[in-house]
C-alpha cells in the first residue's frame, strides 16, 4: 500500500517537473531567457502591461558597485565625487555594513537591467519580474516619466555629456573643470524645471545645437551686460524699475547658464549637462514608493501565477518569500533599523490593498473607495501606476485597513515644546489626517528646499538674488547654505544674497561675506581674448 | 518584444561599468592628496609598513571632499510626523524629545560605528598607492651618473626591425602585414585584368550566340577570342604563382647593443646590534631600515643594497638576516666601516658606483674606538661617498643623549664634510619625519 502511495506521488511529481522552468538555486543563460519568457507571458497576457524591450546585462559585485557610484547610470560623466561614493559603497559593502541591492534598472529603452552574477536563480527570476517588467512598466507609463524623460534619448546624451566633460579636461585642465562642476552638483536639485516641460530631443541634435548654442549664448549675454549706453533707453529704464528677471526662476543653472555675466560657453555648457542630469532623475524620487511599490506588486502577482501554473517548486517559492519579506520588512519606529518608511512595504501594501478592494470589498471599503469597489482591479492598479506620484497616490490610495496594519500614528513636533504629542492614531478620527500627512511629507518642497533666483540688479551692482519659500517655517541649514551659496557666487561672479521667507516674514538673510578671487571664469567684458576659441 | 541577455562580466568596453570607477577614485586621490599625505604621516607611528600584501586604511578630513547642499535644518518649523509601529499610544500621549535635537532614534551625534568621527572619512588605500605617496617627493640625493670608460657596459635594447635575422626573433606581425601588402600589390593588377578580359570575352561570346564553329573560323573576333582566353590562362598562372610568403616580407626584431651610462647605486645598510641596543632601539632602527629598504626597492630599478651588522665583529649578512637574527656583544663601530671599505674595493668601484651609507646605533662605542672611527670614515669613507646619515635613536635626557656620544663625535665631521647628515629618533613617531628629511629632494646647488 504504501509502495502505491509512493509511486503515486512520484509519478506527480513527474509530471510537474516537467512544467518547472528550473530547479536548483544555481542559474545559467538557459534559465533566465525561460523565466524571462515565462514572466513576460504573465506580464503582457494576464497583467496586461506595457513595457520597453528587455536588455538584462550580468555583472559582477565590483561593476554593481560601480553602477551605484554614477547614481545608477551606465555610464557619466567622471567627476572625484563619484570616486568618493565608490570608495564608500566599497569599503561599506566589504566589511558588511551594507548589502547590494539585487538589481538596478534604468530608464531608458532599450530597458537595462543589471543582474549580478552572485544571485540564486529564484533571486533573478525576481529581479527579471521586478525589473523588467515591474519597474519598466512604470517607466513607460507613468505621467512623471513621460513628460520629464526621454529613454531613448539618455544614453546617447549621457555618452555626449562624457565626452564633453573629458574633451574640456583636456582643454581649460582638469581643475578647473572640478570647480565649475562642483559648483553645479551644488545647486542641482534647485535646478529643476517642476512646471514647464522640457523639449525632448535627440542626442545627434544635441551635439549640434550644443555648437551654435555656445555661440549664441555668449552673444546674448554680452547684450545683456552691455556697458556702453544703448539706444533702447526706455526698456534700460524698464528694467531698473521693475526689476530683472520680471518672473522668479526656479531653475538656478538655467538662469545660470543663460546670464552669468562670468561665465565662459564650455561652463555654461557644464551648467547645462547637470542641471539635465537632474532633470532626469526628477520623477524618480517623486515616484519612490509608486515605483517600488508597483514593481514589488508585479514581482508578487508573477511569482504566484507561476506557482499555480506549477512552473516553479515549492522550493523556490519558499525562497522567494524570504526575499520578499526581507525586502518589504518595515521595521517600526522605535526598532534601532527604522530608518523612515520602507518605500516597497508602503507602496506594495497601498497596491495589495486596492486590489483587495477590487475584488472582494467590505463595508468600510466601499465607504472609502466607493468608485473602485468591484471594479477590474488590474485596470485599477495600471492606472495608478501611469496617473499619480507618491504624494497623489498617498493622498487618494492609503486605506483605513494598511494604517491599521502598520500601526501609523501622528506625531506633532512643535518646536518649542520639549515633548512630541500624539495628535493621531489608527483610528476613525484619525485615518483621514494621517493620511494627509504623510502625503505631505513626499511632497518635493518637503524634502528640497524650495529655492528661486528673485532678482538680479544688471544695471549697478549685479547682485543677485536668491529666495528660499519657507516649507512649514523650516529654515536652512546655515552651515552647507554658506558653502552652497559660496559655489553660487563662483558660477556668478558677483555678489550673491539669499533671504528666507515664511509667509511674508524675513527669516534669515545669507551673504557670502567675501566675494573669493578664484572665480570660476574669466569675465567676457574684461576678457574678450578666451572663449571664442 | 525582444528580450536580451548580456554578459557584461568580461569584456572591457566603454558600457562596461567595471572599467569605470578607477578614473574617478583616481580622481578622489588626486583631490584628497594632501590630506591622505597629512593622514599617513600622522598615523605612521602605528603602521606596520610592507612592501606588498594589505591595503592601508586612511582617514582623512572630509572637509575638502563635502558636497554642500541646500537642506532643512531639522530644529526648525513644527512638523507632523507620521511613523508605523504603534503599540499603545493613544492620542494626546506625549513622548519626550531625544536630547540632541529633534532627529529621531539615534539622535543628533554621529559618533558613528565606523570608528571615525563625523567630520573624517575612512578608506582604504591599496599598498602601491599607499607607498607611492609614502614616498612620492623622495630621493636618494646627489645621485649623478659615472661612466668607466676603462669598464664598457652595454645595455641590449629593442630597436626597430631588420631584414635579417634569427628565426627566433622574427615578427611574425610584422611579415604577415609585408606579406598581405605585397600579396595585394602582386595580384590585383593581374585580377584586374583578367576581369576586364573576362568582360570582353563575355561580349565575344554573345557575338558568337548560336555560330557554329565554321562560321567562327577565320574572323578576327575569334582569333581575339583564342587570344584573350590563352591571356587569362597565363595571368592566372601568374597570379596563383605569387607566393604566401617570400624571403622579402620577413621581419626580425632588432636588438642593439648600448654603451650605458651607469647611474647605479648601491647603499649600506649598517646597524649596531650590540648589547646595549635595547629591544626598542632594535625596533626603531629596524623600522628605519624597512622604511629606507621598501623606498630604494620600490623608486630605483639599479640600486643595490649592502647589509652589515656589528658588535665587536661586522658581519655582512642577507637582508633577512640583518632583519630578523639577534646578537649581542660590545661595540666597535669602526669594524663596520673597515668591512665597507672590503667591499667597495672588492665589489663597488667608486668610479663607477655612487654610494651611500645610512646607519643606525644607539651612539655606543667603545672610547678606544672613536678615533679610529673618525679616521677611517674622513679617510676612506666619505671622501667616496655621495651621503651618508647617521640615525642616533634612544631618549634624550635633559638635552643629552641617554645612550652614548656618537653624534657629538659625527658632528664634528659635519664641518669638514658636507655629504653627512646626523639626526635624532626618539621613537616611532620620529622615524617618518626624519625619514623625509633626509631623502626630501634638494634643490640642485644644496
Amino acid at each position: 500500500m504504501i509502495y502505491i502511495l509512493c509511486l503515486e506521488k512520484y509519478s506527480k511529481l513527474e509530471v510537474k517537473m516537467s512544467n518547472l522552468i528550473y530547479t536548483g538555486s544555481s542559474w545559467n543563460f538557459d534559465k533566465l531567457y525561460r523565466m524571462m519568457d515565462a514572466c513576460e507571458e504573465i506580464a503582457i497576457n494576464d497583467m496586461g502591461l506595457d513595457c520597453f524591450p528587455n536588455q538584462l546585462e550580468i555583472i559582477t559585485v565590483e561593476q554593481m558597485l560601480d553602477a551605484y557610484s554614477s547614481v545608477g547610470m551606465p555610464l557619466m560623466y567622471n567627476h572625484w565625487s563619484f570616486g568618493k561614493s565608490f570608495i564608500q559603497n566599497k569599503q561599506n559593502y566589504s566589511v558588511g555594513r551594507m548589502g547590494l541591492a539585487y538589481e538596478l534598472v534604468i530608464n531608458s529603452n532599450p530597458c537595462i537591467n543589471y543582474l549580478m552574477e552572485e544571485n540564486s536563480m529564484t533571486t533573478q527570476g525576481l529581479v527579471i519580474a521586478h525589473a523588467a517588467f515591474g519597474h519598466n512598466h512604470f517607466f513607460k507609463n507613468n505621467y512623471l516619466f513621460q513628460q520629464w524623460t526621454s529613454p531613448d534619448a539618455i544614453v546617447d546624451y549621457l555618452l555626449f555629456a562624457k565626452k564633453y566633460v573629458r574633451e574640456c579636461e583636456e582643454r581649460y585642465g582638469t581643475d578647473a573643470v572640478e570647480e565649475t562642476l562642483d559648483a553645479c552638483h551644488a545647486i542641482q536639485y534647485q535646478s529643476i524645471n517642476k512646471y514647464k516641460r522640457p523639449n525632448k530631443i535627440s542626442a545627434r541634435e544635441e551635439i549640434e545645437q550644443q555648437r551654435t548654442r555656445s555661440e549664441y549664448l555668449q552673444s546674448q549675454v554680452n547684450d545683456l551686460w552691455r556697458t556702453l549706453p544703448n539706444s533702447k533707453k526706455k526698456e534700460d529704464k524698464n528694467l531698473l524699475e521693475k526689476g530683472w528677471p520680471a518672473e522668479p526662476e526656479e531653475n538656478l543653472l538655467y538662469f545660470l547658464e543663460k546670464h552669468s555675466p562670468i561665465l565662459t560657453s564650455w561652463q555654461r555648457e557644464m551648467c547645462r549637462i547637470v542641471r539635465r542630469v537632474a532633470q532626469y532623475f526628477y520623477p524618480q524620487y517623486q515616484t519612490k514608493v509608486m515605483n517600488e511599490g508597483f514593481a514589488s506588486f508585479t514581482h508578487h502577482h508573477i511569482f504566484n501565477e507561476l506557482y499555480n501554473q506549477g512552473k516553479v517548486d515549492d522550493g523556490t517559492m519558499l525562497e522567494f518569500f524570504k526575499l520578499h519579506s526581507s525586502v518589504l520588512y518595515q521595521p517600526s519606529f522605535d526598532s534601532p533599523n527604522y530608518n523612515g518608511f520602507n518605500p516597497y512595504a508602503l507602496g506594495f501594501a497601498i497596491l495589495k490593498d486596492i486590489q483587495r478592494v477590487c475584488t472582494e470589498p467590505d463595508e468600510e471599503d466601499k465607504q472609502w473607495f466607493p468608485h473602485l469597489a468591484d471594479t477590474d482591479w488590474r485596470i485599477t492598479i495600471k492606472d495608478i501606476a501611469a496617473n499619480y506620484r507618491d504624494e497623489s497616490a498617498i493622498l487618494q490610495f492609503l486605506g483605513p485597513k494598511v494604517i491599521r496594519d502598520q500601526g501609523m500614528f501622528n506625531l506633532h513636533d512643535e518646536i518649542h515644546y520639549d515633548n512630541y504629542l500624539v495628535t493621531s492614531i489608527h483610528n476613525e478620527r484619525g485615518y483621514k489626517k494621517i493620511r494627509k500627512n504623510l502625503a505631505a511629507s513626499y511632497e518635493t518642497a518637503a524634502m528640497i528646499p524650495d529655492i528661486q533666483i528673485t532678482n538680479a540688479d544688471i544695471t549697478n551692482t549685479r547682485d543677485l538674488t536668491l529666495l528660499h519659500e519657507s516649507y512649514k517655517g523650516k529654515r536652512l541649514d546655515k552651515k552647507t547654505a554658506d558653502q552652497v551659496l559660496s559655489h553660487v557666487q563662483k558660477l556668478w561672479g558677483y555678489k550673491v544674497k539669499l533671504y528666507t521667507m515664511n509667509d511674508n516674514t524675513l527669516l534669515d538673510v545669507y551673504e557670502c561675506k567675501q566675494l573669493s578671487n578664484s572665480k570660476v571664469g574669466t569675465s567676457p567684458l574684461d576678457d574678450h581674448g578666451d572663449q571664442w576659441n | 518584444m525582444a528580450n536580451n541577455i548580456i554578459d557584461r562580466r568580461k569584456n572591457g568596453d566603454m558600457r562596461n561599468p567595471g572599467t569605470k570607477s578607477s578614473g574617478n577614485r583616481q580622481k578622489f586621490i588626486k583631490r584628497t592628496k594632501k590630506e591622505i599625505r597629512k593622514s599617513i604621516h600622522d598615523s605612521l607611528g602605528d603602521r606596520s609598513i610592507k612592501g606588498s600584501g594589505d591595503s592601508q586604511d586612511v582617514v582623512i578630513n572630509r572637509k575638502g571632499i563635502d558636497e554642500p547642499q541646500f537642506t532643512h535644518n531639522p530644529k526648525t518649523g513644527s512638523r507632523d510626523i507620521i511613523l508605523p509601529g504603534n503599540k499603545d499610544f493613544v492620542e494626546g500621549d506625549q513622548l519626550e524629545k531625544p536630547k540632541g535635537g529633534p532627529g529621531q532614534g539615534s539622535g543628533g551625534d554621529k559618533a558613528s560605528n565606523e570608528g571615525t568621527g563625523e567630520d573624517e572619512f575612512g578608506f582604504a588605500l591599496s599598498n602601491d598607492e599607499f607607498v607611492n605617496i609614502l614616498f612620492e617627493d623622495l630621493e636618494l640625493p646627489h645621485m649623478i651618473s659615472k661612466e668607466n670608460k676603462a669598464v664598457q657596459r652595454y645595455e641590449i635594447s629593442r630597436s626597430g626591425y631588420t631584414t635579417v635575422g634569427t628565426p627566433a626573433q622574427m615578427n611574425l606581425e610584422k611579415s604577415m602585414v609585408n606579406s598581405l601588402g605585397r600579396k595585394i600589390a602582386l595580384k590585383t593588377p593581374k585580377l584586374k585584368k583578367i576581369k576586364e578580359l573576362e568582360e570582353e570575352l563575355d561580349n565575344l561570346k554573345k557575338f558568337f550566340y548560336k555560330t557554329t564553329q565554321e562560321q567562327k573560323d577565320g574572323t578576327e573576333e575569334w582569333a581575339r577570342y583564342q587570344e584573350i582566353e590563352e591571356e587569362i590562362r597565363k595571368l592566372r598562372i601568374r597570379a596563383n604563382a605569387v607566393s604566401f610568403v617570400d624571403p622579402v616580407d620577413l621581419r626580425y626584431n632588432n636588438f642593439t647593443k648600448k654603451p650605458a651610462p651607469i647611474s647605479q647605486a648601491v647603499v649600506f645598510f649598517i646597524m649596531d646590534v650590540s648589547a646595549s641596543m635595547t629591544e626598542q632601539h632594535k625596533d626603531l632602527a629596524k623600522r628605519f631600515f624597512m622604511l629606507l629598504n621598501l623606498f630604494v626597492s620600490r623608486k630605483y630599478k639599479k640600486v643595490e643594497c649592502v647589509f652589515i651588522r656589528h658588535h665587536i665583529q661586522a658581519i655582512e649578512s642577507s637582508e633577512d638576516e640583518f632583519f630578523n637574527s639577534r646578537d649581542n656583544g660590545g661595540t666597535i663601530v669602526s669594524s663596520a666601516f673597515k668591512l665597507s671599505k672590503e667591499i667597495l674595493a672588492d665589489r663597488y668601484s667608486p668610479n663607477e658606483w655612487n654610494i651611500y651609507f645610512a646607519q643606525a646605533s644607539d651612539g655606543d662605542n667603545w672610547d678606544q674606538d672613536n678615533e679610529e672611527l673618525l679616521n677611517v670614515l674622513s679617510e676612506d669613507i666619505l671622501p667616496v661617498t655621495q651621503y651618508f646619515s647617521y640615525i642616533q635613536v634612544g631618549t634624550k635626557r635633559h638635552g643629552y643623549y641617554n645612550s652614548g656620544n656618537l653624534l657629538q663625535e659625527y658632528v664634528k665631521l659635519e664641518a669638514n664634510h658636507k655629504n653627512i647628515i646626523t639626526k635624532h629618533i626618539e621613537d616611532t613617531y620620529d622615524i617618518y619625519p626624519v625619514f623625509r628629511e633626509i631623502f626630501k629632494i634638494r634643490g640642485k646647488n644644496e
